[in-house]
């Protein structure tokens, strides 16, 4: 079950997309319950606590025996894209385009289809996929981990791919560690490196995800980080236990949501005239929808993320930021 | 048996013995027989020296190290000189030419808002004694051969008392003659020697003698001080002191300008020079904000990233003392023209009284490399908005990019907080209404 965006695709499919239901699921990581009664959900089929992915333009999930496939929602036609499940895939912002990681070796190969299913570009990433979004019509970005044995621990690298379609994607480190033997020993390599999966912001232009540090002699831990897409400032919001299972965006992008060990869902205002504010939440009460952002204008939209990026880089203080949202909404 | 057991043991002691022997200079006057061949005109200036007369001989400030001292590893320190001169020890490394003019700094503790952490470039931790590392960008990357004469020649001072008063010869006329001074107090940076010579007050002393012209000594060693900064208000870097330590170095100044002129008249030249320095330092101030702004737009050619790092601050752009002359781009290079060599003569040039000095050679070059500066930094604009290969920028990119240079200026001290907060809020007003 799953809140489908507001956003109008311009074809005439409305298309949606389901995976084999794997462990690798990136979407939707929080398992939260929405409202019964809220009138963007309805109840589609069964399936895991993260194993829909809802296509912006459409507004059903469904599910397939295995692999990548799109169904036309009006007939009923499915069209089987790949007979693999991929690790991740996304949607871009206005529907047109459907992207798909599919584990590849010691990487991944990243396909992007129109939204007909016709393949449009590949290409390949090394690590393991731990993220795919898309950052605007034409840009993707894929988190990947790799993962090097060594006689001291494993060296665990965080890579960001940016793939603007049609170039080969470039990646950033964006953290990395080593994992100490008693602690691998302790929780898994997967469980260390991967549990956490990064999260977007319903505006596609700031990035939540963690930083896993262990220290010597000490449990690990893992550092919450915002980080900018636009421009690249990041800022780090929390400091988590090893336990916590996922994150998440609110609806207006304005607080970042985790999961502690005991299910209480902890939220944080990510700007408050620079003081944290840590709040425990409820299950019930927490705007949690993933990709779920108001309707802009074009323009209200692309102004909006610029004061985002600004206040990120520190330009602009969050009060003025405030303000200009404020502005920008009623204009 | 017992005779081979017996040269066993003694041999190679005996052997060692005068291998040791041969290394250490013999005691009493063993050195001046030897040198008196060797070495003649050294033992003869130690022989008219105070020194001689006082029966303090060559191993008394040498040691007895031969081998050492044949490698140059037994100058003379000025701690060893400190032995037995104390008082001029204590105020020599408590001047400026003993605080950290080793390394190519003057002590910026008396500097208003000076970065505290510049101490650690000559200072220990909570320490003041200074460090013997160099950190002097422009040493740094030099040759040993050109850092050796070209550098440490001079700046070895606070180490070497023979820097000033060469090192056999204890005649007080060596220290007392300008020309002393002139050994590093002359050329493009600093020419204080130059510009004395040619002031009345080195006319009258040349014409006229010491006691109608003073010399470099008469103002900056007054009272025999050994204290060569007393009475200066502002760093070597010409930065001005902070209030009380101004004041109280313009009371000193005024008192040694009082032994000649009427105090009223020494203020008003004094005070008249200080807004010469003020306005100087004005006009590099401005030069300084249109080369850091031409790096914030990324326009310097080459960049800092593109180029050998600096050996202080690797690839960030540096304005400071530490500004090189090579491996930089053009405007800084006439930059450091600007601040180490124009600045210097328009400033130390009005305070020595110099009128050649403080206009033409200092004045009017800060202010036509100013127009220098201005125009490279046109072309440098002009060159980016004319390249074919720069995409065209929206007015959300171009408000991005100015909120980032206001951010930087401010942080830099080059707009007050509240003229930041006026342009930014400006700047997003203008955004914001933008359709």
């Amino acid at each position: 079950m799953t809140r489908c965006t507001p956003w109008r695709i311009s074809g005439r499919l409305l298309i949606t997309v389901t995976l084999l239901l794997l462990s690798s699921c990136t979407h939707l990581p929080l398992n939260i319950e929405p409202s019964q009664a809220s009138p963007f959900t309805r109840t589609i089929s069964r399936t895991d606590s993260a194993g829909a992915y809802a296509a912006p333009a459409g507004n059903m999930p469904a599910l397939a025996d295995s692999g990548l496939v799109l169904i036309d929602q009006d007939s009923g036609k499915r069209l089987f894209l790949a007979d693999v499940a991929p690790a991740a895939i996304a949607w871009s912002p206005a529907g047109e385009h459907l992207a798909a990681a599919f584990t590849d070796g010691s990487g991944a190969t990243l396909k992007l289809f129109d939204s007909n299913g016709t393949l449009r570009s590949t290409s390949r990433i090394d690590g393991n996929i731990n993220g795919l979004f898309f950052t605007a019509e034409q840009e993707l970005i894929a988190i990947a981990i790799t993962t090097k044995p060594r006689r001291f621990g494993t060296s665990c690298t965080q890579l960001l791919y940016r793939w603007k379609i049609g170039s080969t994607p470039v990646a950033t480190a964006l953290h990395d560690t080593t994992i100490m033997p008693l602690s691998l020993q302790k929780y898994g390599l997967t469980r260390l490196s991967q549990q956490l999966k990064p999260v977007i912001s319903p505006w596609n232009d700031e990035l939540l995800y963690a930083k896993l540090a262990n220290p010597p002699v000490a449990t690990p831990y893992y550092k919450l980080f915002v980080r900018n897409l636009i421009n690249n400032a990041e800022y780090e919001i929390a400091t988590v236990g090893i336990d916590t299972t996922a994150m998440a965006f609110s609806s207006d992008g304005e607080q970042a949501l985790w999961t502690s060990p005991d299910r209480m869902v902890w939220q944080r205002r990510l700007w408050e005239d620079g003081q944290a504010v840590l709040l425990p939440g409820s299950n019930d009460s927490i705007p949690v929808t993933h990709a779920v952002a108001p309707v802009l204008t074009i323009l209200q939209r692309s102004k909006l993320i610029n004061v985002r990026a600004w206040r990120a880089a520190g330009l602009i203080s969050a009060k003025e930021y405030a303000d200009s949202k404020k502005r920008i909404l009623n204009q | 048996m017992k005779i081979i057991v017996a040269l066993t043991i003694m041999l190679p002691a005996t052997l060692l013995s005068l291998a040791i022997a041969a290394t250490e200079i013999p005691a009493g006057n063993d050195c001046i027989s030897c040198h008196r061949q060797k070495t003649k005109a050294v033992v003869t200036q130690w022989e008219e020296s105070a020194h001689a007369k006082a029966h303090v001989g060559c191993a008394d400030c040498h040691g007895t190290d031969h081998t050492a001292l044949e490698k140059g590893d037994r100058r003379v320190a000025t701690t060893t000189c400190g032995k037995c001169h104390p008082t001029a020890y204590k105020t020599h490394i408590a001047s400026r030419h003993g605080m950290g003019l080793h390394s190519g700094w003057g002590c910026t503790r008396n500097l208003v808002n000076r970065d505290s952490r510049e101490c650690a470039f000559c200072h220990a931790n909570e320490s003041s004694a200074i460090l013997s590392t160099v950190h002097c960008a422009r040493f740094l990357k030099q040759s040993s051969e050109m850092g050796e004469i070209g550098c440490n020649r001079c700046h070895q001072v606070e180490s070497s008392c023979a820097s000033c008063h060469t090192a056999h010869i204890t005649d007080l006329k060596v220290v007392r003659d300008p020309n002393v001074c002139a050994t590093c107090h002359q050329g493009p940076d600093h020419p204080q020697w130059e510009m004395w010579q040619t002031s009345r007050h080195g006319t009258l002393y040349s014409s006229r003698g010491a006691t109608n012209g003073p010399t470099c000594q008469t103002c900056h060693l007054y009272g025999a001080s050994h204290d060569v900064s007393r009475g200066i208000t502002m760093s070597s870097g010409m930065a001005p002191y902070g209030i009380e330590a101004a004041v109280n170095a313009r009371t000193e100044m005024l008192q040694v300008c009082s032994g000649c002129h009427a105090p009223s008249v020494a203020r008003r030249e004094l005070e008249r020079n200080d807004s010469v320095h003020r306005q100087s330092l004005k006009l590099v101030k401005e030069a300084e904000e249109i080369v850091a702004t031409l790096a914030d737009q990324k326009l310097l050619d080459p960049m800092p990233q593109d180029r050998p790092p600096h050996p202080l601050s690797g690839y960030n752009l540096v304005l400071d003392s530490q500004l090189l002359y090579e491996d930089t781009s053009h405007i800084e290079r006439l930059l450091f023209k600007m601040k180490k060599y124009d600045l210097a003569k328009t400033v130390k040039g009005a305070y020595h009284q110099n009128p050649a000095y403080t206009h033409w050679l200092g004045n009017a070059e800060l202010k036509m490399d100013l127009v220098d500066i201005r125009s490279e930094a046109g072309r440098l604009r002009e060159r980016k908005n004319n390249s074919l290969t720069q995409p065209a920028k929206n007015h959300h990119d171009i408000t991005g990019e100015q909120l980032e240079l206001l951010k930087k200026k401010g942080e830099r001290g080059g707009v007050t907080p509240a003229e930041e907060e006026t342009a930014r809020k400006q700047l997003l007003e203008d955004f914001l209404l933008k359709k």
